[in-house]
């Protein structure tokens, strides 16, 4: 089955962030949206970064660790924005690839929310792992 | 003994002391340091014929060329600009206040040496005196929940000495290797310039070479690649080492805002390690005689950081407009030292100039970080308490 066939049959979107918001305010979106782990960062329509519930909990509970990196140390005295918590590296998916493909993309990089982009990286979508396994479940 | 044996043993005899301290709840700077004496010439060291000398200045000097990476990458221009005024001219006055006073204080007391004038070794402990310890800092904050102003301040202040401290230690330690004006006027200017010039040119490669590389270990060749090169040609160049790693860090994460990630974070957890080796290389040097013939000196440069650190901080504090428990508590919060300093003393005394006095540097160098190690973490939580900021104490989490 391709992207675009599978997308068609369980559209979801992504959740998305400017890329000035601040760290606070990209974890109230997670959280208002029943608890997603995955966020991305729109930047004039383009889809540029992605950021993990992970990166926002090192951020944000940075004072209950007793070591930090140089770089923590900054940022806890001021909050980074999107754009300097997100990875510009991040997987996602074209609607004309293969989802076998695309299922081995998303459990390399531990994304439960892989986005499906367009040519010019407007999120068109995405590929929710919880809705692949629920389909294994009922092929099996 | 060979190099790469001594290397082994020194790491490894570090670690152990390091966590067999850590586990009875005492620091592990101390730890690190006892480990390092026991190879120095009086004790194993003269056994086991342990040379330093060939080979622990390159090594010394790529470690602190990637820590000088990473107090570059650690802060941006943004940040910068967003941390406030209080937090800026408060660490430009703690580090000249600790500068000056160390060096009018160790040109009044130094030893009459061969080959080393009084302002000299005053402008090397001057340079040195700089750094504080962030990880001391940041121990203390999350055993007593400290929260307000003031821990804030402090964060803001350690998280950015160290930057200013190696630019601190560049600019002295090319005024103390100068000879005459016009070489100061000429020569030293080239030599901060071009490892400006060099760290930012290799800065930007990194970042175009760092959008390529996906995988994370090969990030992690690129990182090491790009530090070695910067640090090699700044060596070849007569150029400042430690200040083209920190713009190279600097002008890397500058570029592209999110490399902290990438480009950072495959390196970051070394730093540690390059601390046991700092401990243990600078313990190794250790030698009760010149430490024991230069007492006063000690006595004299432990007594002018601290007062320096204190008076520079709370006036920079003041200037800015800080509330009073910021300007009057910021300074005895600022006496922790550490790796950094010891890296920065190895370095000087792998230099032709300090090196006749190398055991000198390390030995009086060493036994300040032993004092700060102690004293400091009890003066920043005096200083908390004394502004009101302490929460509930945690279980002793010492670093």
């Amino acid at each position: 089955m391709r992207v675009e066939e599978w997308l068609a049959q369980h559209p979801r979107l992504p959740l998305t962030v400017e890329p000035d918001a601040e760290a606070r305010q990209v974890l109230r979106c997670l959280l208002a949206d029943g608890g997603r782990r995955d966020i991305y960062v729109v930047d004039r329509g383009r889809l540029v970064g992605h950021i993990d519930l992970r990166r926002l909990a090192h951020l944000l509970l940075a004072e209950s660790r007793p070591e930090h990196t140089r770089r923590q140390l900054m940022e806890r005295v001021v909050p980074a924005t999107a754009r300097e918590m997100m990875t510009s590296h991040f997987a996602r998916a074209r609607p004309h690839e293969e989802l076998d493909a695309v299922l081995h993309r998303q459990l390399d990089h531990g994304v439960e929310e892989l986005p499906v982009v367009d040519d010019a990286d407007r999120a068109l979508g995405v590929v929710h792992l919880v809705d692949i396994l629920a389909a294994s479940l009922n092929d099996g | 003994m060979p190099p790469l044996l001594t290397l082994g043993l020194l790491m490894l005899t570090g670690l152990a002391g390091g966590l067999l301290a850590s586990r009875i709840g005492l620091p592990r700077v101390p730890a690190y340091i006892l480990a390092g004496v026991l190879f120095s010439p009086a004790w194993l060291g003269g056994h086991l014929n342990v040379e330093l000398q060939p080979w622990a200045g390159q090594v010394t000097t790529f470690a602190l060329g990637l820590i000088a990476y990473l107090i570059g990458g650690s802060i941006t221009w943004r940040q910068l600009q967003r941390a406030g005024r209080v937090i800026g001219t408060a660490a430009l006055g703690e580090v000249a206040g600790a500068a000056l006073l160390v060096f009018c204080a160790v040109y009044l007391a130094a030893p009459e040496l061969p080959g080393v004038s009084a302002t000299q070794l005053a402008l090397a402990f001057a340079a040195i005196s700089v750094t504080t310890a962030p990880a001391a800092t940041v121990a203390v904050l999350h055993q007593f929940r400290a929260r307000g102003p003031l821990a804030t301040t402090l964060l803001g202040v350690v998280a950015i000495d160290d930057a200013l401290g190696i630019l601190a230690y560049t600019v002295l330690a090319a005024v103390a290797t100068g000879g005459a004006l016009w070489w100061l006027l000429g020569d030293a200017v080239v030599e901060i310039l071009g490892a400006v010039a060099l760290g930012a040119l290799l800065g930007l490669g990194l970042t175009l070479g760092g959008h390529g590389v996906r995988q994370r270990s090969l990030r992690l060749s690129l990182v090491l690649g790009a530090v070695l090169t910067a640090v090699g040609v700044a060596q070849a160049a007569g150029l400042s080492p430690l200040l083209a790693g920190m713009v190279l860090g600097f002008t890397t994460r500058s570029v592209r805002r999110e490399a902290g990630n990438q480009l950072f974070g495959p390196v970051e957890h070394y730093e540690e390690m390059f601390f046991v080796l700092f401990f243990t290389l600078a313990g190794a040097h250790f030698d009760l005689g010149t430490l024991g013939t230069n007492l006063p000196l000690l006595a004299v440069y432990v007594t002018a950081r601290v007062a320096g650190k204190g008076i520079g901080g709370s006036l920079g504090a003041r200037l800015a407009g800080a509330p009073p428990q910021v300007s009057r508590w910021l300074g005895p919060a600022l006496i922790p030292q550490a790796g950094v300093a010891v890296g920065l003393a190895l370095t000087l005394s792998h230099h032709p100039l300090y090196a006749a006095h190398a055991e000198l540097v390390l030995n009086l160098i060493l036994a300040s970080t032993l004092f700060y190690e102690i004293v400091g973490p009890l003066a920043t939580r005096y200083a908390l308490q004394r502004a009101g900021e302490l929460g509930p104490g945690r279980r002793s989490t010492r670093p």
